[in-house]
């Protein structure tokens, strides 16, 4: 069955510290950040930080301050900090989005709550094991497969190439799988290294539906082959939080529409 | 890669996902003519709405919406067993009554539907 408690030693405690802001500061505000480390015999908890949000402008601004002025143990991934890399993916006030584009002033007053990836295991606070995202990933062959090799390179028409935005654009940060419910209860099913009986997930089957859509590429049915499943494509029910979520305002929805289309197209 | 993995590919859902949406489609007709047809035989006693499914001209659609209605429900729990049962053999087992469950019950439907039909 499906699980619906949380695993041993996943509950949060009530054991979160509390960091008090330094002395003089101003512009405060709350920020309570899901701590947790596999190798110490806790569960999670929730730290609070007073910081001063003066010359703060993004969420990943926070968490380097936090980090450098007053909690150096805290731990996330990030790199390009301009919307590139998609390491600093975490949950911010409820929604997945990046740290690092998402805007102070787009969270409104009150606290911020910052949590890891949904439904993923956790290295380390907001750090997450995205190892079952890209064997998913890497499922779907998300590279050109065409029957000739030209003498230079593989033309494509302008229309043809337009039918690839939207599409190419995902810089793989997990925030659209991880928001999916179909997601959190179908995609870690298949065995080690096998996937059966298991979602591949939004942003796996975007990649799936641009390699679809490209006009150079020669293995449309045998991409269509390997997705036509009960589990890979049709555990996608349309919730749309994919869609809600993407940082880069792709469609990952529309995406797999497109795949069921092409499925019921083909007959 | 996707090519090396397409001996594992179930090959199936797309009939299913056809076949959903067919029903569905069909299903919204043919419950507002249901609901139509109860409320217009509202206050009548038992041989008028037994004269009423006798009528080839209820037969016909009451036959449909009950294949259509059956099919979509078959479908709808298959979803939700495939959704939620993780465990290979009791999904199998829950699939298996899921549709004799339909299969029954929808064949008692029909079954009384020809039943009211051919002795009134």
């Amino acid at each position: 069955m499906v699980e619906l408690t949380l695993p041993k030693n996943s509950k949060i405690s009530r054991k979160g510290k509390n960091f008090p802001a330094a002395k003089g500061a101003k512009n405060l505000r709350t920020v309570k950040i899901y701590r947790f480390d596999p190798e110490a015999p806790e569960n999670p908890r929730v730290d609070s930080y007073r910081v001063d949000m003066t010359g703060v402008s993004m969420v990943l601004d926070v968490l380097i301050k936090i980090k450098n002025e007053i909690d150096p143990t805290l731990t996330f991934r990030r790199s390009c900090r301009e919307g590139v890399c998609g390491s600093c993916a975490m949950n911010i006030n409820g929604a997945n989005t990046l740290a690092c584009t998402k805007g102070m002033d787009e969270l409104g007053k009150g606290d911020l709550h910052i949590y890891p990836l949904p439904h993923q295991p956790v290295v380390k606070d907001l750090v997450t094991d995205l190892s079952n995202f890209y064997k998913q990933h890497a499922a779907v062959a998300p590279f050109l497969q065409a029957n000739e090799t030209p003498e230079k390179e593989h033309l494509q028409s302008h229309d043809d190439r337009e039918k690839l935005d939207g599409l190419y654009e995902c810089i793989l940060c997990a925030s659209c799988s991880t928001s999916c419910p179909s997601y959190w209860w179908n995609g870690d099913r298949g065995e080690e290294g096998e996937i059966k009986d298991e979602y591949l997930g939004p942003a796996a089957l975007l990649q799936a539906y641009r390699w679809l859509q490209d006009s150079r590429d020669d293995a449309r049915k045998a991409r269509l082959d390997y997705l036509e499943d009960n589990f890979r494509l049709y555990r996608c029910h349309t919730i749309m939080n994919c869609t809600q979520v993407c940082p880069k305002g792709l469609n990952p929805a529309e995406a797999i529409a497109g795949i069921k289309r092409m499925m019921v197209e083909r007959g | 890669m996707a090519q090396d993995n397409v001996s594992i590919s179930a090959h199936k859902g797309t009939g299913s996902f056809i076949l959903q949406r067919i029903t569905a489609l069909l299903l919204i007709p043919l419950i507002i003519w249901l609901l139509y047809g109860l409320v217009t035989h509202i206050g009548g006693d038992r041989a008028v709405v037994y004269a009423w499914l006798a009528d080839m001209r209820t037969v016909l659609p009451m036959g449909a919406l009950l294949l259509a209605m059956f099919a979509h429900m078959r479908i709808g729990m298959q979803e939700i067993i495939d959704d939620y049962i993780h465990t290979p053999d009791l999904r199998s087992m829950l699939s298996f009554l899921n549709s004799f469950f339909c299969v029954l019950v929808g064949g008692i439907a029909f079954w009384s539907l020809l039943s009211i039909t051919f002795t009134a």
